[in-house]
C-alpha cells in the first residue's frame, strides 16, 4: 500500500477546522459591521443635516430669532478663516440643533455670470465620511436691506443661494 | 534530491479548485454570509420609513364621504398617522414638514397599539403571522422626554440593555402650546406712564405666554426695564404667578431678573400660571416698565386672544426598531 498522501489529507482537515473556527469565533465574539449599518449611519447623518437646515428655514420669527434667510442675508461675504466665523447666529444655533458634530457652511450663488462657492463657516476639513446637506433660499433687497446685509442687489432683482452644510463627526 | 515536504500536485490542484469555487460562490451569491443580519436591514428601513412618515407627513383620514390630514380629529377612520402640522386639511400634504401638531402629538400617545403597530408597518408577516417589532418612539428636549397635558410623548417599550437595534433620530419643531405675540411699539396704555394693559378672557385651560419684540425705549435715560406685572390691581409676585424670559437680538431665551437693563430689540417673554385666570370673565394684567413708551388710545388695552400664534421648540424625535 502506498502511505503517500495520506498526511496532506490530515493537514487539509486540520487546516479547515481551524478557518471554520476562526470564523465562527470572530462572527461570534464581535458585532460584525456590515455595509448596511455604515448606510444607516450615514443616512441618519444626512438626514441630520437636512432636518437643522429644513428648521433655520421655516420656524416662525418669535421661535428663532433670524431665520436662514435673514442669516444669509446678513453676511458681510468675507470669507470665514479657520475658527473665526462671520455669521456667529447661525453658527450657535446649528451647534445647538448638531450637538457634537463639526460642520463647515458655505454659500454658492452666481456672481456676474459665474458660479461663486464662498466659504461662511469654517471648522475645520471635513472626514471622508462627512454628506452635504442643502438648501435654497431667496435674497431680495428689502430681505437684504433688512438684515443689514452688502448684497448688491437691485430692487427689481431676486437672488438664489445655495447653503451648503457639511457635516461630521470625529 | 529528497523529495519529502514537497506539495504534491494533486493537493494544489484541489486546494486551488476549492479556493475558486469559494471565491465565485461569495461573488455572485449576494447575501450568502449575512442571511443572519438579513432581518437587521429590514429594521433599518422600518425605523428610517417610520422617523420620516411621522416628521414629513400630516397623516390623511377617509370614510365613504368625506378625507383630509385631520385625522386626530376622526380617530376612527384613520388610515395614515403623521405629525406634521398643515394648516389646509385638503391639500394632502403638508408645506410645514418637521413642525409637528400638539394635537395630533396627543391624539398619537392615545391611540391603540394595535392600531399603531399596524398602520406605521411595525411588524414582519413570518409564514403568513405577523411578528410585531419592539419599539420606542420617543420626543425629547434637552434629553428630557416632553410632558405634555399630563401626556408622556412616548410610545412603545423602553430599550434593554445592549439590545440590538436600528435607530433613528430627526430634529423637529414641537408645538408645546399657545404664545401671544405683540410688537412693543404697538402695546396700548391708558396714561403717559410706562405700563401697558392686556386682556385675557378666562378661563386658561394652560398657561398663557406673552412675547413682547422691539421696545419703544427712551433714547434719553438708558436704564430701561420690566418692573413688574399686575392683576386687576394686585401686583403678582414672580416666580409663584408669573416667570419672565429675555432674548437679545441674535440671541436665545435666558432668565431675566425683573428691573435689568432693556434695549429697543430685546424680546421678553412673561409666562402667567393658568390658576390665575380660572374664572368666567375678562382679566386685565398691567405690565409695569421704566422708561418704555407705549400708545396712548382708546381702548385703553390689547387683547391677548388678537395675536395667538403656535409656540414651537426644538426637539430631538427617535425612532428605535428591534
Amino acid at each position: 500500500m502506498d502511505d503517500k498522501a495520506q498526511l496532506q489529507t490530515l493537514e487539509g482537515l486540520g487546516a479547515a477546522l481551524l478557518i471554520t473556527m476562526t470564523v465562527v469565533v470572530i462572527t461570534q465574539s464581535a458585532t460584525v459591521m456590515t455595509p448596511q449599518h455604515e448606510m444607516m449611519l450615514d443616512v441618519q447623518l444626512e438626514q441630520m443635516a437636512y432636518d437643522a437646515l429644513t428648521l433655520l428655514d421655516i420656524a416662525p420669527s418669535w421661535v428663532i430669532d433670524s431665520n436662514l434667510t435673514e442669516c444669509v442675508a446678513g453676511w458681510d461675504r468675507n470669507e470665514a478663516t479657520m475658527k473665526h466665523n462671520s455669521l456667529p447666529y447661525l453658527d450657535r444655533e446649528l451647534s445647538l440643533l448638531l450637538p457634537g458634530f463639526l460642520y463647515n457652511v458655505d454659500f454658492s450663488y452666481v456672481q456676474n455670470g459665474n458660479l461663486t462657492t464662498k466659504n461662511a463657516i469654517l471648522n475645520g476639513y471635513p472626514t471622508e465620511d462627512a454628506v452635504v446637506a442643502r438648501r435654497t433660499i431667496m435674497l431680495t433687497n428689502s430681505t437684504v436691506t433688512t438684515a443689514k446685509g452688502v448684497w448688491p442687489i437691485a430692487s427689481n432683482e431676486i437672488k438664489m443661494v445655495e447653503v451648503r452644510l457639511t457635516v461630521w463627526q470625529v | 534530491m529528497d523529495d519529502r515536504g514537497q506539495i504534491a500536485m494533486d493537493f494544489l490542484l484541489g486546494v486551488s479548485l476549492v479556493l475558486i469555487a469559494i471565491g465565485f460562490t461569495v461573488q455572485f451569491v449576494p447575501g450568502i454570509f449575512i442571511s443572519g443580519f438579513a432581518g437587521e436591514e429590514k429594521l433599518g428601513y422600518a425605523a428610517y420609513r417610520t422617523s420620516c412618515i411621522l416628521t414629513e407627513d400630516p397623516g390623511w383620514w377617509s370614510n365613504s364621504t368625506s378625507s383630509g390630514t385631520d385625522w386626530e380629529k376622526h380617530s376612527g377612520n384613520v388610515q395614515r398617522i403623521g405629525l406634521a402640522f398643515d394648516n389646509d386639511v385638503n391639500s394632502r400634504l403638508t408645506e410645514t414638514p418637521n413642525m409637528l401638531s400638539k394635537e395630533k402629538l396627543i391624539k398619537f400617545i392615545q391611540l391603540d397599539e394595535t392600531d399603531v403597530v399596524r398602520k406605521l408597518g411595525l411588524f414582519d408577516s413570518v409564514k403568513g403571522t405577523q411578528m410585531n417589532y419592539g419599539y420606542n418612539i420617543s420626543f425629547l428636549i434637552n434629553g428630557q422626554s416632553v410632558v405634555m397635558s399630563n401626556y408622556t410623548l412616548m410610545r412603545g417599550r423602553p430599550l434593554y440593555p445592549n439590545q440590538n437595534m436600528a435607530k433613528m433620530t430627526r430634529i423637529v419643531l414641537l408645538e408645546t402650546g399657545n404664545i401671544s405675540v405683540f410688537d412693543g411699539r404697538a402695546l396700548i396704555t391708558n396714561s403717559n406712564s410706562s405700563h401697558a394693559n392686556i386682556n385675557i378672557t378666562g378661563p386658561a385651560t394652560e398657561n398663557l405666554t406673552i412675547q413682547i419684540n422691539n421696545f419703544n425705549v427712551n433714547i434719553s435715560s438708558p436704564n430701561a426695564a420690566f418692573i413688574g406685572a399686575s392683576l386687576d390691581g394686585s401686583t403678582l409676585s414672580l416666580s409663584s404667578n408669573y416667570t419672565v424670559l429675555k432674548r437679545p437680538l441674535y440671541g436665545n431665551f435666558s432668565s431675566y431678573t425683573n428691573s435689568s437693563k432693556l434695549l429697543n430689540n430685546d424680546s421678553l417673554r412673561i409666562d402667567f400660571n393658568k390658576n390665575l385666570f380660572s374664572s368666567n370673565k375678562s382679566y386685565q394684567v398691567r405690565l409695569n416698565f421704566y422708561n418704555v413708551s407705549f400708545t396712548q388710545r382708546s381702548p385703553f388695552f390689547s387683547c391677548y386672544e388678537d395675536n395667538i400664534e403656535k409656540n414651537y421648540e426644538p426637539a430631538i424625535l427617535t425612532v428605535e426598531v428591534w
